[in-house]
């Protein structure tokens, strides 16, 4: 079921599915690449950004009014099929160093989920998580799905600063910091890899529809 | 060949951000007050989107290396030309001999944000797309910080010669500033969840708000004033209403389960999961980008019909300005 509502007089906000339901973020891309090819057609959108089951579509209010907007977004949002996104997915082995001082939440959050420090970090680890989307901050991507075995909530309060690379669950979604910042999700480890550097091209390391597998070292 | 003798509150180097590395989670960053911007670099001749200096606030000092041209543009800081000489105000292009101190003298009655302009825009790299200073991510401007005491800038343009004393002919010269004591009004239209989140919109609607200390380039932080409800005051449903993270933008009016609206500005995240049940219209960000700890708000809701209204009322009145500046310039 697709959903449009605005997002101001400046934006379209399509919903692309109202549960959790596994092709939506593929849903999600595909039309993001509709979108972006529409505006290569000169077509006056702005880019498209995604969320987990939306996409924010900016457009131009002085070209078209929130109708016409809405009607040709419709239109390239129809039969839209998951798996539509024609780049190859990378495969992401990204080094963690678990625990102690890299990893300051570990403990506790092993006691919380009734596991050991090694049980977490084997689950952890253990997995291939997809890059769902970037957001929050540069080349921050939310990874996921985690175990259910390894969720919590975020932490009650955020730390002021979190270290750059450091890795860090919350709720479904694992993640790597891209750089210091305060921070809400609990720290399990830290890695060398930092998934965004400015000087570097393309700047973000991860791509959402690649798949990131943690590696235990040290 | 323009030094930052002291940067104020806050300098930085911004043009009109960097709206298309949304998709990549960095911020758009970029004037908080577009049209202030435009109108400095107007005066100059310059394209209304090269980057300018953004001063915030405090009593910041500029020093000309060499002879040169720049304009001014958005909130008032008294600036005055060398310790006797005439007063710069906003709106205006001058000239400075080499070795003079350009100096804000007084905290702005009005707005917050002043925006220096040189010919050819100021000289920074450009990434993603933009000269902007990306402060959230530590790239862009010059060098992906504040301007702090020593640092030079360059214009683009040197070698250009600019006739100065021109004069911005509107909307401003202030543009953005909010004239009229007591509170800003501040127009808004349909967020995403407006529908969903009624109750939420008609306490955001019905109240007056004074703009917290903790607000920045991220966003304004809202508070009730004192003894009155926050936006989730007797709405205990506002705590269970997150949602799967979704895209944000700048003006996004964010509702977080303590009812303390966060306005969203230019160095806003690019995602969140708080509810929107409303958005500051495009021709209001101007206005938004000048207010400042202490005023007071009320939001107005308006028609997004009405809203895109306003948006090509603004920009019709903002080409008048440029094609009348532009023959102001071309006497010269």
């Amino acid at each position: 079921m697709t959903e449009i509502r605005p997002f101001g007089e400046s934006a379209l906000q399509v919903t692309l599915a109202e549960s959790d339901d596994p092709g939506t973020l593929s849903r999600v891309h595909a039309l993001a690449h509709r979108v972006e090819d529409d505006r290569g057609t000169g077509a006056l959108w702005g880019a498209p950004v995604p969320g987990m089951t939306t996409l924010l579509v900016p457009f131009d209010p002085l070209a078209w009014t929130g109708d016409e907007a809405e009607a040709r977004l419709r239109r390239l949002a129809t039969d839209l099929a998951p798996d539509m996104d024609p780049s190859p997915a990378t495969l992401h082995r990204i080094p963690v160093h678990y625990g102690r001082a890299d990893g300051p939440d570990l403990i506790e959050v092993s006691e919380r989920l009734g596991l050991s420090s090694t049980q977490v970090v084997e689950l952890h680890a253990s997995m291939c998580y997809t890059v769902y989307i970037l957001g929050f901050m540069p080349g921050f991507g939310y990874l996921g799905d985690l175990p259910e075995a390894l969720r919590l909530p975020r932490r009650d309060t955020p730390r002021p600063g979190v270290p750059a690379g450091s890795v860090a669950i919350a709720g479904r979604h694992t993640a790597v910091y891209p750089s210091a910042t305060p921070g809400g999700w609990h720290l399990l480890g830290r890695a060398d890899t930092l998934p965004w550097d400015i000087h570097r091209d393309p700047p973000a390391l991860l791509r959402p529809g690649d798949v990131v597998q943690f590696e235990p070292v040290g | 060949m323009l030094e930052i003798v002291d940067p104020g509150l806050l300098a930085t180097v911004q043009d009109t951000g960097r709206p298309d590395a949304a998709p990549l989670g960095v911020p758009r960053a970029g004037a908080c007050d577009p049209l202030a911007l435009a109108a400095a670099n107007l005066l100059l001749g310059n394209d209304p989107a090269s980057p300018a200096i953004e001063l915030t606030g405090g009593l910041p000092a500029l020093a000309a290396h060499q002879d040169l041209v720049l304009a001014v543009a958005g909130a008032d800081p008294a600036l005055r030309l060398g310790d006797t000489g005439p007063w710069i105000r906003p709106g205006t292009s001058v000239g400075v001999r080499a070795g003079t101190t350009i100096r804000a003298t007084a905290a702005a009655r009005a707005g917050i944000r002043t925006y220096v302009a040189l010919p050819g825009g100021v000289a920074v790299p450009r990434l993603l797309g933009s000269a902007s200073t990306c402060l959230p991510g530590g790239f862009g401007g010059l060098e992906g910080r504040p301007l702090r005491a020593g640092d030079v800038v360059s214009s683009g343009d040197d070698a250009r010669r600019i006739g100065a004393g021109h004069a911005w002919p509107g909307p401003g010269p202030s543009s953005g500033v909010p004239g009229d004591p007591g509170a800003t009004v501040i127009r808004v239209t349909d967020g995403p969840y407006r529908d969903a989140l009624e109750d939420i919109a008609a306490a955001l609607l019905a109240t007056e708000w004074l703009v917290s200390a903790e607000s920045d380039r991220i966003g304004l932080r809202l508070q009730p004033p004192a003894g009155g409800t926050t936006a989730a005051h007797g709405h205990a449903t506002a705590r269970d209403r997150s949602y799967d993270s979704f895209a944000l933008a700048w003006g996004a009016i964010e509702v977080p389960p303590d009812g303390a609206p966060i306005v969203l500005l230019p160095d806003g995240p690019t995602v969140g999961g708080y509810p929107v049940p409303l958005v500051v219209t495009r021709a209001d960000l101007p206005t938004l980008g000048q207010l400042r700890p202490g005023d007071h708000i009320r939001f107005h809701l308006v028609s997004l019909q009405d809203a895109r209204a306003d948006l090509l009322a603004a920009e019709s009145a903002l080409t008048q300005a440029r094609t009348s500046l532009t023959v102001q310039r071309s006497v010269w």
